[in-house]
């Protein structure tokens, strides 16, 4: 008894603080966090059932969070998967010009929010360089640019533009492991580009396709960021996020109804990861 | 002839995708040392008389004086950032390269489910975990001051997993035979271990101090004085506020992160030209 537990004592040890602060600073208060979407108030709560639930479910305000939310992702997850790849696979033989636009990259990723939206600012706020041409495009008025239909396809691009970079440097990556020789076989047994593309240079970046998308999602939750800035606290519908929801909620304290959101978001994050892991078991088995 | 045409093509795109990245940066840097006066004319003036110049016709340093010395917010609101990415990027890599290490080299009981619960908080968005942070630190009573944001952004397991990622890649028979010679296992950690993962625990590091210098909901929820905000919620105000400093401001901000980054070079995996020259 006491030798196993020398065993595992080490590696307690430097679990801990992790774990600590996981527990104490997560775990716990999610627990918290569930009980109380179950009740109205918070420690004097009174048992209340699903009755949150439904009230949350008839906020319009919610409703045109989780539709924008699903929007958001329908339209920009591809193409921040996709954009990246293009000059990925375009740049990657010809090293001085991927050199260059490797740090091109860098840049621009390191160019943090705020100082992004600065550069934003002086095309498209009021009185910008760019104000008059969008607006004209989008038919708006070019002095609440930021508060039309514009706002959405705005997010998006900052998102594109912020985030992109990481997309690239892991496709760019993928494809300089594939060996050479792949490709000169193929050369010689006729093959054309296309045909390379499809069989060989695709099928080997599956694995980064995933961890790219992973990533998106996870610097999507960060896009709030940005919406902040383009439409403050009540930004135009059209990119209301629930971070906007919550916000708003959580200054009026109504804190159930938020707890509500966050068991909602929890249910849906772990049956993602558990259909993720079904999915990944799968493959396993198959090799 | 079909060849050629290509690589025009290619390199059309390229001159493309270099300016769509360097355009911003560009203007900003050009912008920031230019005159008041030569700011209006370019940019902030009437559409109908508006002439655009990308180089300032006389460099001044004002706007960058203004920005490091005479404006008291905006230096305030920089140190509050320099401050939070310090100690939260600190706290989480000192927590995060341990907790990593014990889960891919040591004996745990219960290892698994430890792992599947750091996936689904690292997956779980913030917006699921606001409540959760707004009850712990209300209890901790440090609601409001610098540790509620700090702390509440210090736990994030996104490192722990990451990190556990890479260590996954070292042979275990490097550890075994640091064990088998008798080192322990704080010994093989840091002397076999975390030098092999210098790259690793360096572009981790970057991600998270990337991540917290642009923080802005918990600054914006659990902070009561604007006095205390980073420079990533009150940059926008303070550029409309002092329109006549707004490219100094922008570049500023972004500034030590780019500095960070030229110190850190050499150790990030993703140059990845160096690794097709080798």
């Amino acid at each position: 008894m006491m030798k196993r537990f020398s065993r595992i004592l080490p590696g307690m040890l430097l679990l801990l603080p992790s774990l600590a602060g996981t527990v104490v600073f997560l775990l716990l208060p999610l627990g918290k966090t569930i009980a109380y979407s179950f009740s109205r108030g918070l420690e004097n709560g009174r048992f209340v059932g699903l009755q949150n639930y439904i009230d949350l479910s008839r906020s319009t305000a919610f409703r045109l969070a989780v539709s924008n939310s699903i929007r958001f992702y329908l339209i920009a997850l591809p193409l921040i998967l996709i954009l990246p790849l293009i000059p990925a696979l375009l740049f990657e033989r010809t090293h001085r010009l991927a050199a260059m636009f490797d740090r091109a990259v860098y840049a621009a990723m390191l160019l943090a929010g705020a100082s992004l939206m600065t550069f934003t600012d002086l095309l498209f706020a009021p009185n910008g360089m760019l104000a008059d041409e969008a607006a004209a495009l989008f038919g708006m008025d070019a002095a609440r640019l930021y508060q039309s239909e514009f706002a959405f396809p705005l997010l998006i691009l900052l998102y594109i533009y912020k985030y992109g970079g990481y997309n690239y440097f892991l496709y760019a990556i993928a494809l300089s492991r594939i060996p050479r020789e792949l490709y000169e076989q193929a050369h010689l047994d006729g093959s054309g580009m296309l045909q390379t593309l499809r069989c060989i240079t695709l099928p080997s970046l599956t694995p980064t396709a995933a961890l790219t998308m992973l990533l998106s999602v996870l610097h999507s939750y960060r896009i709030y960021r940005e919406a902040f800035l383009i439409g403050g606290y009540y930004p135009h519908e059209s990119i209301y996020l629930l971070q906007h929801f919550m916000s708003n909620n959580f200054v009026n304290m109504n804190y159930n109804r938020l707890c509500c959101v966050s068991v909602l978001l929890l249910i849906v994050v772990i049956l993602l990861a558990g259909a993720v892991i079904a999915v990944r078991q799968l493959f396993w088995r198959r090799k | 002839m079909m060849r050629k045409i290509c690589r025009m093509l290619r390199l059309c795109a390229w001159i493309l995708a270099m300016l769509i990245l360097l355009v911003p940066v560009a203007v900003l840097l050009a912008g920031s040392v230019m005159s008041e006066m030569e700011l209006n004319v370019y940019y902030f003036a009437n559409p109908a008389i508006r002439e655009f110049r990308l180089v300032p016709v006389r460099f001044t340093a004002s706007q960058w004086y203004a920005a490091l010395i005479e404006n008291t917010d905006y230096t305030r609101a920089l140190l509050n950032t320099v401050w939070f990415a310090a100690v939260t990027t600190a706290i989480s890599m000192l927590t995060a390269i341990p907790a990593a290490y014990a889960l891919v080299f040591c004996r745990i009981p219960g290892k698994k489910v430890i792992a599947a619960v750091y996936l689904i908080l690292m997956l779980l968005p913030y917006q699921a975990m606001e409540m959760p942070h707004y009850f712990i630190l209300r209890d901790l009573g440090i609601l409001g001051s610098d540790w509620a944001v700090v702390l509440s952004g210090a736990f994030d397991t996104f490192p722990v997993m990451i990190l556990a990622a890479f260590f996954l890649t070292i042979p275990t028979e490097s550890v075994e035979a640091a064990a088998i010679d008798g080192a322990g296992t704080f010994r093989t950690m840091v002397h076999v271990v975390l030098p092999q993962m210098r790259n690793g625990i360096v572009t981790v590091m970057l991600l998270k101090l990337i991540d917290i210098w642009n923080l802005t909901e918990q600054a914006i929820l659990f902070l009561d004085d604007t006095s205390q905000h980073p420079l990533s919620v009150m940059l926008r105000t303070l550029s409309v506020k002092h329109q006549e400093h707004t490219f100094a401001f922008a570049v500023l901000f972004a500034l030590p992160l780019y500095l960070v980054y030229r110190m850190t070079k050499e150790s990030l995996p993703i140059t990845v030209t160096q690794a097709k020259l080798k």
